[in-house]
């Protein structure tokens, strides 16, 4: 545990307003953590962990909202589904545009997830699934998200729907081993409920990505020569570098 | 004015403090238009339509920018696929990863495009490929989009890659005819020509979506009840109330 949390020490070095959370999924009950005291929704239980309380457990009876209960695997009823309820939100037209959302949208199995742990960073005491960092400012956006480009050169993705926008933080990454990033103040039940300031980049990384992305913030510059230097002159210095002047 | 314009007039009420900018992908150079007097990345082409009040075209000569060249579909030197230059860039630790990006970037086909037209919405003198715009905060953004799913239910991606940004916005939305929307200073390119503040989200429409998202936005109602009521759990129990359900 302590290497992971030495491991994951590099995010500290942001400053985050409110600090990165762990997430983890469980089959058992786990030890030495709290449960919640009290329901909320998914996006609820998350910034209860930004802002200091943890590490602590919640189950899916928990669930305060709806379409959370849903994400978590709930069966929900089915008028729920048939897309009347996005049609009285005004959020679509008709039931048959809430409908295709069902596809889009990955949940958990209440089954095999009957708690979930989170916990803020400097807490941590367990090994997360999803570490969640919810950034400040673009640029620290910039650098976690080009820290996980650097080595891999992987694609930088955002996927969302209008509605359940817990299931892009919380369900997404975790199944489908994903890094996502949300915008504040996209999604209709986040915003509603005022849970996070708008415009901010919530950034969900799935455990089997924390080692390269970690390893990559110690290595790399976190501020590239281009955004400080005179880029024409940075441009110039490669290509004369690879034999490329003038061209 | 063409009845498409009329209709794209409605992202006017929006109210963004830079106009939308239209954009058409040309094989011939169009007529009426003048020629771009300067060399500048597109991205900067796009910045310059929202400076200027009149249409213009680009053709490649006008390009300042070698990714952009490779987006737009002309060849480059192959050292600059080999990932050499993103390793120079410090961008990436090793060719290898620059190298992969080239799996994903779309750009347009070889040799089909010749010319770029470039105008700002209220002077559009042709029917857009593709409608870019730089909305000015995040309940801006809320609205376009929510015109993407308000009658079709759609996911909502936004997809780019480090470098090469203006692929995402230029190419990627012509060829695959899907929205594709990004954050400024997230694409190192645009980042260190500083072209747009950051922390903005651009949004590229193609033309297959545009009349659907503008009858969406004349339609739909732009703030939602849920933003707005004073009680968001009463409100909800009403709408439970109406479809026959018991608040749980």
């Amino acid at each position: 545990m302590d290497s992971i949390k030495r491991e994951l020490s590099i995010f500290n070095k942001f400053n985050f307003e409110r600090p990165p959370v762990g997430v983890k999924f469980l089959f058992n009950r786990p030890e030495g953590v709290e449960r919640l005291g009290k329901d909320t929704s998914f996006c609820g239980m998350l910034k209860e962990a930004q802002l200091g309380k943890g590490p602590f457990y919640a189950e899916p009876q928990q669930q305060s909202c709806k379409p959370g209960a849903y994400v978590w695997g709930a069966e929900s009823q089915k008028v729920f589904e048939s897309g009347l309820f996005g049609v009285g939100l005004k959020v679509f037209k008709d039931a048959r545009a809430d409908i295709r959302i069902h596809q889009h949208v990955k949940r958990l199995d209440k089954n095999i997830v009957r708690y979930i742990s989170f916990s803020p960073l400097d807490q941590l005491s367990f090994d997360p699934d999803l570490l969640i960092v919810m950034t400040d400012s673009t640029s620290q956006a910039e650098i976690i998200l080009r820290a996980m480009t650097y080595t891999t050169g992987e694609k930088i993705s955002s996927k969302m729907t209008f509605v359940m926008g817990c299931s892009w933080i919380l369900v997404y990454p975790y199944l489908t081993g994903q890094v996502n990033y949300v915008i504040s103040g996209m999604g209709s039940g986040i915003k509603a409920n005022k849970v996070f300031p708008p415009g901010r980049e919530i950034i969900s990384m799935p455990y089997n990505w924390l080692p390269t992305i970690t390893r990559n913030l110690r290595e790399m510059e976190w501020v590239l020569p281009l955004y400080t230097e005179q880029t024409a002159k940075v441009i110039q210095k490669i290509k004369a570098e690879l034999g490329l002047q003038g061209s | 004015m063409s009845i498409i314009q009329q209709n794209l007039s409605i992202f006017n009420k929006l109210g963004f403090k830079n106009s939308p900018v239209g954009v058409k992908f040309l094989f011939r150079k169009p007529e009426g238009l003048k020629r771009l007097d300067k060399q500048l990345a597109l991205c900067e082409m796009m910045k310059e339509t929202q400076q200027r009040d009149e249409p213009f075209y680009a053709d490649l000569d006008n390009l300042a920018c070698k990714p952009s060249a490779y987006v737009w579909g002309h060849e480059i030197s192959e050292i600059y696929k080999s990932g050499l230059f993103g390793v120079g860039l410090q961008a990436f630790k090793e060719a290898r990863a620059n190298q992969k990006i080239y799996q994903y970037v779309q750009r347009l086909a070889p040799g089909t495009v010749n010319y770029m037209a470039f105008s700002p919405l209220d002077k559009l003198p042709f029917e857009p490929d593709i409608l870019l715009i730089l909305a000015d905060d995040t309940t801006q953004v809320e609205i376009i989009l929510r015109g993407l799913v308000y009658t079709d239910g759609e996911m909502w991606s936004s997809e780019m890659t480090s470098v090469l940004g203006c692929s995402w916005l230029f190419a990627y939305p012509f060829v695959t005819g899907k929205v594709n929307y990004m954050t400024t200073g997230l694409s190192m390119g645009m980042k260190s020509k500083k072209v747009f503040p950051e922390g903005k989200q651009l949004i590229s429409i193609p033309y297959n979506w545009l009349p659907t998202i503008t009858r969406n936005l004349n339609e739909m109602e732009w703030v939602l009840p849920a933003y707005a009521v004073p009680d968001l759990r009463e409100f909800i129990a009403k709408i439970y109330h109406d479809m026959g359900l018991t608040p749980s």
